[in-house]
Order: structure tokens, then C-alpha cells, then sequence
């Protein structure tokens, strides 16, 4: 199924508009569903990170799962925790896994889909000149 | 393809409940859980909640 970019106008420059490729997921655990989410496909991710904010709504007591630190090009001066729990994920008009899903105070952090859990669910090609990403099922 | 521009500058590094996807902003927060609960104040049970991100740098991956 083709899924278009998001574009976000730049408020430095009104002529520029950012593409980025996200999609319309929700998150549920339990009986405890959080309304849909853009997330941020992110294929340089190792994990799916979400803001804790995000396990708050689902009643998730976020610091009970196990936890792995994370850094970017900052180094590891700039870290962040992770605690994972398994919840479900749903793609809209697509559908939906079970995943290990990383819940963080981190303020940098939204809503991000990566290579563990979602890129392992599914079969996902960037097309970004088309401005589409297709996203299958894995077969 | 329905392809909207988002034009949410206001609302940068903040988190924004849309209507529907290219809708109107029906409730902000600092986090998810605000935004989501803001919404719901305004009447939408089911509303597309975003963390917009900011212009001001580019986003690199955490990992």
C-alpha cells in the first residue's frame, strides 16, 4: 500500500517545504488504545522509540521494562533510556504487529518507527521521488 | 494521493491533536497525553495526535 510523505513548511523559509516519511499509526496495550499518531519511519533507527507521554495514555508504567541507552551523533554524552514493552501496533489501511516499543523522557524523541520490530513487520520501499513509501505486509 | 503541507510553525517541538490528517489543530500540550486529553476537552475522541517538528535544525536518527 502507498502512503504519501508529510510535508512541513519551513517557518525560516516559506518557500521551503520538508518531506518527511510518516504515517498514521496506533498504539494499544491491553484494553488501552492511544488515539493515531504520525510516526516517523525512520530506517537509521535501531529501535521503535516513543515519547513516554505516549506509554502515560496507554497506562503503561514506563520505567518497569527493561532498558537500553541510546546515542546519536552527539556521542555518548548525550544519551537517552529506553524501557520497552511489547505492544501492538497498528498501520492504518494496512495492518498490524506485535513489538517491542522503547518509552523515553526524552524530549527529542516522538514518535519513531525502526529497523527492530517494524522494519522486522514489514516490507517498506522509499520512494521519495514518487514523494510515496510503499508498505506491505511481510510475506 | 491526499499529500497536505502542515504549516505548524506555532506549535514547534510541541505536540498537536489534528481533526484528521491535513485538519485543524484541536488541541496542543507539551506531550502526547496533553494534546490527546486537549482534544478530547474540544470534543474529538479520535484525533491524529503529532509531535511537529521544529524548522530551526534538521532531525538525525537517536540511534
Amino acid at each position: 500500500m502507498k502512503f504519501p510523505y508529510q510535508h512541513f513548511q519551513d517557518k525560516n523559509n516559506p518557500q521551503l517545504v520538508i518531506a518527511k516519511p510518516m504515517i498514521q499509526v496506533r498504539l494499544s496495550h491491553g484494553t488501552k488504545g492511544i488515539s493515531l499518531c504520525f510516526a516517523l519511519i525512520d530506517s537509521g533507527d535501531d529501535a521503535c522509540l516513543f515519547h513516554k507521554s505516549v506509554a502515560d495514555a496507554l497506562e503503561i508504567d514506563y520505567k518497569q521494562g527493561p532498558s537500553r541507552e541510546f546515542s546519536g551523533i552527539s556521542g555518548p554524552q548525550a544519551k537517552v533510556t529506553a524501557y520497552f514493552h511489547r505492544v501492538h501496533l497498528t498501520v492504518l489501511r494496512l495492518g498490524s504487529i506485535d513489538l517491542d516499543v522503547g518509552f523515553t523522557d526524552s524530549g527529542g524523541v516522538g514518535a519513531l518507527l525502526g529497523q527492530s520490530g517494524f522494519f522486522d513487520g514489514f516490507e517498506i520501499t522509499f520512494r521519495r521521488f514518487k514523494d510515496t513509501i510503499d508498505i506491505r505486509p511481510r510475506g | 494521493m491526499d499529500n497536505p503541507t502542515y504549516d505548524l510553525a506555532e506549535y514547534e517541538d510541541r505536540w498537536v491533536a489534528l481533526s484528521e490528517p491535513g485538519g485543524k489543530v484541536v488541541g496542543v500540550g507539551q506531550d502526547a497525553n496533553e494534546a490527546n486529553k486537549a482534544a478530547e476537552r474540544n470534543g474529538y475522541k479520535e484525533p491524529l495526535i503529532l509531535k511537529v517538528p521544529s524548522s530551526d535544525y534538521g532531525y538525525i536518527p537517536v540511534v
